[in-house]
């Protein structure tokens, strides 16, 4: 069980998390959103140890993390997967490498049973004979699931992922999200998923967290979401359709508002 | 609102002190940066494969434009000493002259300087890419120490690079300057490498040396520090290469003046 409590997070004077709180209980995944520039990926970055808060705690499985020493703070983070917003693939190594590096560097199997674990999680992910690729010769959508085999090729106990799919068609959307969901169900890992995608996020996680002013302004789950009083949620939801964005005029916007609560509370 | 006291004093103040404080504050994590990577440099285990992999990236490829310019530059000493060695009757020290100018002075300063040229902005705007596409805090997140696979190979293969550099770059400019004085110029060989054994001895090779490896630190120091914390970006990344090759040549210059002074 992860536990945040009361983070605190300035860059340059300007104050992004302002006292941000969240739970997240074993075997539970949580999605993170809320508008951007709110401090949703540095919130993530606290959570895996990559920031120091100016003030506050992450307590994991009863262990403050912030309190932890740099040598401790290592054998914890290896119990972590984190799915960065761009891959995070290392550029000179293949896809192949890319997973078999935490495997390589951190276990002592042989090169054979790397190789069948290797092979085995690209399989899952859908990379059968991309292993041999660099980043660079892969879709956006396969350097995204490139990079979560090697993020779960450790069978990681915490997986937290950073905009697993922006930028990518809504059918790569459904897939990497089918994927998540799938890989949850196999290795039943606690996570936090920061994501825009909304509402089809809502469709695999169990709770739903909103980070707006710099702290957590609702947790609930993706039902308890679209009967929320809090209009600022309210509005965040609805605002973050794609009727906005695409400019659809207001009885269309609101059709498919309609359409996303259905889909939230079903 | 802000009164006028804090507009015309304390204002022009802070403005003021936020410059020095920020080169305070660079300094100090500069030295913080020397200090780890010095650590983990002892701390096994080493990392042999990425060390040899920059060896060869620092030392055998520099390899050419070593070459290259020990060989110019030899070649300019033995124009220019025997044309002032000429004005006092002294073209038998030919050799002597430009083998002291090259071993004690120019050959670790102009190695080192082409090295940062050709390596050491390599090496940054590779850290600096990393930095900018999260490959680090991957590392991190990994539970892999990024100085221990980033920064002690550069350091380790720059210390160990360098030096041979230098000593390649002595050896063509020494063979360069006969190249001028002895085929050209008119001067025997047995008066070029005579003089350069009858008025050198180990000390000036030993000076030579110990001012390369030094220089061979600052590169690998100032270069990584610049590329692991280089700002956002691709103007990020161009910012922290062009200050690494300003940083470096610049401490280069200042180190070999105050090593030149304390082993004179």
């Amino acid at each position: 069980m992860i536990t945040i409590e009361n983070l605190h997070k300035s860059f340059g004077g300007v104050e992004v998390l302002k006292g941000a709180s969240l739970e997240v209980s074993d075997g539970e995944v949580v999605a993170l959103i809320g508008p951007s520039g709110e401090g949703k990926s540095v919130f993530l970055k606290h959570v895996a140890g990559l920031l120091r808060p100016d003030n506050g705690r992450i307590v994991f499985n009863g262990k403050d993390m912030c309190g932890l020493r740099q040598t401790e703070l290592v054998e914890l983070r290896s119990r972590f997967g984190f799915l960065f917003q761009n891959g995070a693939l290392f550029d000179s190594m293949t896809v192949y490498d890319n997973v078999a590096f935490p495997l390589r560097e951190k276990t002592r199997l042989s090169e054979q049973d790397i190789r069948g674990r290797v092979l085995s999680e690209l399989e899952q992910v859908g990379l059968t004979g991309a292993d041999d690729k660099f980043p660079a010769q892969l879709s956006g959508g396969m350097a995204k699931r490139a990079a979560l085999a090697r993020a779960l090729v450790r069978s990681p106990e915490i997986m937290l992922f950073d905009e697993p799919t922006t930028g990518l068609d809504p059918i790569i959307v459904h897939s990497i999200h089918a994927l998540i969901a799938a890989t949850h169900k196999r290795l039943r890992f606690s996570g936090i998923v920061v994501s825009h995608a909304i509402p089809a996020i809502f469709s695999f996680v169990q709770k739903v967290a909103v980070l707006y002013g710099g702290v957590i302004r609702f947790v609930g789950t993706p039902k308890e979401i679209f009967k929320t009083d809090d209009t600022v949620v309210r509005d965040f939801i609805q605002g973050s359709l794609p009727a906005d964005a695409f400019g659809l005029d207001e009885h269309a916007s609101s059709q498919l508002n309609v359409k996303a609560q259905r889909e939230g509370t079903r | 609102m802000e009164s006028p006291a804090d507009k015309w004093i304390l204002t022009p103040i802070r403005k003021m002190g936020r410059g020095p404080l920020s080169v305070v504050g660079n300094m100090g994590r500069m030295g913080l940066f020397l200090g780890l990577a010095i650590f983990y440099t002892f701390a096994p285990p080493l990392k042999f494969f990425r060390i040899l992999k920059q060896i060869r990236f620092i030392g055998s490829g520099s390899m050419f434009v070593i070459v290259l310019t020990g060989a110019f530059t030899g070649m300019v000493l033995g124009f220019q000493g025997y044309y002032t060695l000429s004005r006092v009757g002294s073209t038998a020290f030919l050799g002597s002259m430009v083998a002291l100018s090259l071993l004690r002075e120019l050959g670790p300063v102009l190695a080192a300087l082409m090295v940062t040229g050709r390596a050491g902005s390599a090496v940054t705007a590779e850290l600096g890419i990393m930095r900018i596409t999260e490959q680090i805090d991957e590392l991190e997140i990994l539970g892999l120490n990024p100085f221990r696979y980033l920064v002690v190979p550069n350091l380790l293969a720059a210390l160990i690079s360098v030096p041979l550099l230098t000593a390649i770059f002595d050896v063509v400019g020494i063979f360069g300057g006969y190249l001028i004085g002895g085929k050209l110029l008119g001067v025997t060989a047995g008066s070029y490498f005579g003089a350069m054994t009858d008025y050198m001895d180990l000390k000036d090779v030993l000076i030579g040396l110990y001012k390369s490896i030094c220089f061979g630190g600052i590169i690998a120091w100032v270069c990584c520090y610049k590329g692991y914390y280089a700002g956002f970006g691709a103007e990020g990344v161009s910012k922290a290469t062009t200050q690494a090759v300003v940083l470096s040549s610049i401490l280069i210059l200042v180190c070999d003046y105050l090593l030149t002074s304390v082993l004179f």
